[in-house]
């Protein structure tokens, strides 16, 4: 009896040794007026590996997900009838569509998977976007994202404005920026976008551009020139390694970017390469003990 | 059938090769101009040369020159033309002079002006009886100096070339218009004009035009480069002639490679002056020219500077470093010198840097070896610009009557005086040049003026940085997929794209035709609205170089050559990105944690157990 006594109670201390721990990695400090991020939606960068896309992202609360590309080197990685030839492995939109972490799609359009090569050809991909978009009509869609990246070192990006201009639909876009703190993003950005295109805002956090406290900075301010909804914080869960590739954030490390995103509509970028289901669950729980006493009001 | 033993062909090659062997004759004659600097002494004996340049092949006639001039008592004029006395008047007063000079064939050509000014009666100088050196109390001046002349150039010969086309050493008010004709999608076309450009320099500037000149500016001469449709087994054909009075060098070839290899015909100068005809075929595999390399900064002369005799007077010279040094320490170096023997105490000669002395050397009782003389000298100050401005001040007192034949006691040799700025190279749009000479190729588009912008960059650097041959300029396409380190565009919607970016610093209408270059990547991209703008950059790029500050990595020129900086390269130590990169170290470190806690759980557990069964 006492031994069992004394196991339980091992556990127990274990346990909560464990939580003591795992809190101060999450610098859990509680404040009352706090809004909690809301995480609406999750990347995919299509690839062989990862099609057809598996996870638990719902429990962030995400339903809206978003394929970067549905056509990458004008093969198409849906199975829908369409102008393009397809890749080995495709995904149903209309199945994909029934997970709930994809009860909203947004349609990655025609792109590349070298930049260089993306911008040089924008005008010829926004030509394919739409013919996508003409495939896709009968498909209901939250929207598109034209998946040619921006950024202030682009001279010739009056070119991607001409190729969203030519697009019969209004898109997102995603632009980044290699200064940690660049001083003219909102007058570059002014100087050429379109107008009725949302933009996501890479948090250059991932790539080790800058910490989350500055990426808010920014993008508190492209939101002051372009209003919340047309600017959204793409969460980079991702870090660099001494080799040059990436591996996922550690959960604690996504945990810091969200806190700093409160109040925010956030994307991450992305679901299955990076967040697999421990992380998933990790962060999800921190998220139900950090904001539970809250009222987890929609951020719009 | 008959057989018609005289086919098209053979036809067609006998009379091209009897047109070749014809020189072209030309009986055109122009009125030309050409200016001189303006004399003003205030010596009572003075000696002014002005030169004068006839170009290779050419000859002049009825050549007149003409001046204003004004006195404040009598002074004599006499002119010898190539040491021979051709004029003399006694001035008074103000009015104009002019006269004739004899008809002269090509080359160098000296006019003395020597100019004696005698005082009033009732001038204390009046009394003195030497040609001392020194100041009167009257001046003469003649200003407005020019000659006219008809040019006249019976035949036009390659060997005569760039003389032929126009003459490189006159200065003339207006520059010369230069126009290009060539097919804009064949860019190795451009790339062999702008490599034979390069070979050129003028004194008067000119301005590129590709394909027209200006209805307001009538062109100089056309360099014209057409390809063939049909093969060309003899070569490439290269003739000069003068249209409608205008000078024109046409090169017509069928393969890139034959162009490419009579343009280093052209390029070689020994080869060049055997081409003692109007048109020829020039082969297919000559050899490439020594091409320019990067010059050494070591002596005066490096800076253009010749030797020159100093008067009992002072000498300014402008020492003018490349633009993208940047000064690290003082400019210093040594003044290398001849002076006569014998001189009385009080000669001496001082040198100023920026107004600060900067050296001396005493001349006095020096003996008469050695005859090579030096003195160093340093500037005060470490100087932001690259540009010194350095005066050499003269006293001889030869003996008490100082006689005119002390003048001439002093000879500064160029080659031997050396010159040392210590520097570190400059960074971002200023280094430019730099990055251009060590790796001659431009990307262009292909829109009008991004050619003349390719050229005015090479002609630029050529002139800063590089020795006096031609340079081997590479243009090709612009492609976005595989930007070159230079990249020129003339392209309205990125270039108002790139000023509406800098709102707080640019007006943007203000920006209207000037140009902007940005540099990223080690990479410089230059972009302009228009064919103006691109003018623009021709005229004000090697002007503006002094004022491109270091580390600017945007700068926005205006066409009246206003540099604003738009942004900088961040220098020194830049913080490391802020971002807690936890490692997998952390997960170990927690890990152990509990580990650790869970075994000293389990050994406070089992101590009671322990002693239980001691009991």
């Amino acid at each position: 009896m006492i031994k069992k006594r004394l196991t339980k109670k091992a556990f127990i201390i274990i346990f909560t040794c464990s939580l003591i721990l795992l809190g101060g990695c999450m610098h859990d400090v509680q404040a009352d007026d706090i809004q909690p991020p809301q995480i609406e939606g999750i990347f995919w960068q299509p690839d062989l590996a990862t099609t057809a896309p598996r996870g638990n992202w719902d429990l962030l609360g995400v339903d809206t997900f978003l394929p970067q590309w549905s056509v990458v080197e004008s093969k198409s990685w849906f199975d829908h009838d369409s102008h393009f030839s397809k890749w080995e492995k495709n995904i149903n939109i209309k199945k994909l569509n029934q997970e709930p972490w994809a009860q909203n799609i947004i349609l990655g359009l025609a792109g590349e998977y070298n930049e260089t090569i993306a911008r040089a050809n924008v005008l010829e991909l926004a030509k394919h976007s739409n013919k996508i978009i003409e495939d896709t009509k009968t498909i209901p869609l939250k929207g598109y994202y034209f998946p040619v990246e921006a950024d202030p070192t682009w001279i010739c990006v009056h070119e991607l404005a001409k190729a969203i201009t030519s697009l019969s639909k209004p898109v997102w876009i995603s632009i980044y920026s290699a200064e940690p703190s660049p001083q003219y993003l909102d007058s570059w950005l002014k100087s050429w976008l379109p107008k009725h295109t949302g933009v996501f805002f890479q948090d250059g956090v991932g790539v080790g551009t800058r910490s989350p406290q500055q990426a808010r900075i920014i993008l508190e301010d492209l939101q002051k020139d372009f209003g919340k909804d047309q600017i959204i914080i793409v969460l980079e869960a991702f870090r660099p390694m001494k080799n040059g590739k990436f591996r996922s954030a550690y959960p604690w490390e996504i945990i810091e970017q969200l806190k700093t995103y409160e109040g925010q509509k956030v994307y991450i970028f992305d679901g299955p390469h990076y967040m697999n289901r421990w992380t998933v669950y990790s962060v999800a729980l921190w998220y139900k003990l950090h904001y539970s006493s809250h009222h987890t009001t929609k951020v719009t | 059938m008959k057989k018609n033993l005289l086919k098209p062909q053979i036809l067609r090659a006998l009379l091209v090769t009897a047109t070749l062997s014809l020189p072209v004759f030309s009986s055109a004659d122009t009125w030309n101009t050409w200016t001189f600097d303006n004399i003003n002494t205030s010596n009572k004996y003075t000696i002014e040369p002005h030169f004068f340049y006839i170009g290779k092949g050419s000859e002049w006639q009825s050549i007149q020159f003409s001046t204003d001039y004004s006195t404040e008592h009598f002074t004599t004029l006499l002119v010898k033309y190539d040491d021979k006395l051709i004029y003399n008047t006694t001035l008074n007063g103000a009015g104009d002079l002019s006269f004739n000079i004899p008809p002269s064939q090509s080359g160098f050509h000296r006019l003395d002006f020597i100019l004696q000014q005698y005082s009033p009666p009732t001038s204390p100088a009046a009394d003195r009886t030497t040609f001392c050196s020194e100041d009167v109390d009257q001046v003469t001046y003649l200003t407005n100096s020019k000659i006219k002349y008809l040019r006249y150039r019976p035949v036009y010969k390659l060997k005569d070339l760039p003389d032929a086309l126009f003459n490189p050493q006159i200065v003339r008010p207006s520059k010369f218009v230069g126009v290009l004709k060539f097919n804009s999608s064949q860019l190795i076309e451009a790339s062999m004009l702008g490599r034979l450009i390069s070979a050129w320099s003028a004194a008067t500037p000119i301005k590129w035009y590709e394909k027209t000149a200006p209805a307001d500016q009538p062109a100089n001469f056309y360099i014209e480069i057409v390809k063939s449709a049909k093969p060309m087994p003899n070569g490439t054909l290269v003739q000069i002639s003068a249209q409608n009075d205008i000078p024109t060098l046409t090169i017509e070839y069928d393969h890139p490679e034959k162009l490419v290899s009579a343009i280093n015909g052209l390029l070689n100068s020994d080869y060049l002056q055997q081409l003692d005809t109007s048109a020829t075929y020039l082969p297919n595999k000559l050899a490439e020219p020594k091409w320019a390399e990067l010059k050494q900064i070591k002596t005066l002369a490096d800076l253009g500077i010749s030797d020159f005799r100093l008067n009992q007077a002072e000498k300014n010279l402008f020492l003018n470093f490349p633009a993208v040094w940047q000064p690290t320490d003082i400019l210093q170096g040594q003044i290398a010198l001849r002076v006569q023997s014998g001189l009385l105490e009080g000669s001496n000669i001082t040198t100023w840097i920026d107004g600060g002395l900067a050296g001396s050397l005493k001349t006095a009782d020096l003996a008469s070896d050695p005859v090579n003389r030096q003195f160093n000298y340093f500037a005060k100050t470490i100087s932001d610009s690259t540009t010194f401005s350095m005066k050499l001040e003269n006293s001889v007192i030869v003996n008490s009557q100082c006689l005119p034949t002390a003048k001439g006691s002093l000879w500064i040799d160029t080659q031997k005086s050396t010159v040392k700025l210590p520097h570190k190279l400059k960074n971002g749009v200023a280094s430019l040049p730099m990055s251009f000479a060590t790796h001659p190729t431009i990307a262009i588009d292909s829109h009008a003026g991004s050619l003349d912008m390719a050229i005015a960059i090479s002609q630029t650097t050529k002139k800063m940085l590089m020795t006096n041959a031609p340079v081997p300029l590479n243009v090709v396409k612009y492609d976005q997929k595989k930007p070159e380190v230079l990249n020129v565009q003339v392209n309205p919607s990125i270039y108002k794209q790139q000023v509406l970016m800098h709102p707080n610093i640019i007006y943007a209408p203000a920006a209207d035709r000037g140009f902007l270059i940005n540099f990223q990547d080690q990479r410089f991209d230059i972009i302009t609205d228009s064919v103006e703008g691109a003018q623009n950059f021709s005229k004000i790029w090697e002007k503006i170089q002094q004022n491109i500050p270091n580390n600017a990595s945007k700068i926005l020129v205006t066409e009246n050559g206003q540099v604003f900086t738009l942004q900088k390269i961040i220098v020194g130590n830049q913080k490391a990105p802020l971002v807690q990169q936890s490692s997998f170290f952390v997960l170990i470190i927690i890990i152990s944690a509990i580990m650790i806690l869970a075994i000293l759980l389990w050994y406070w557990r089992k101590r009671p157990n322990d002693k239980k069964k001691a009991n």
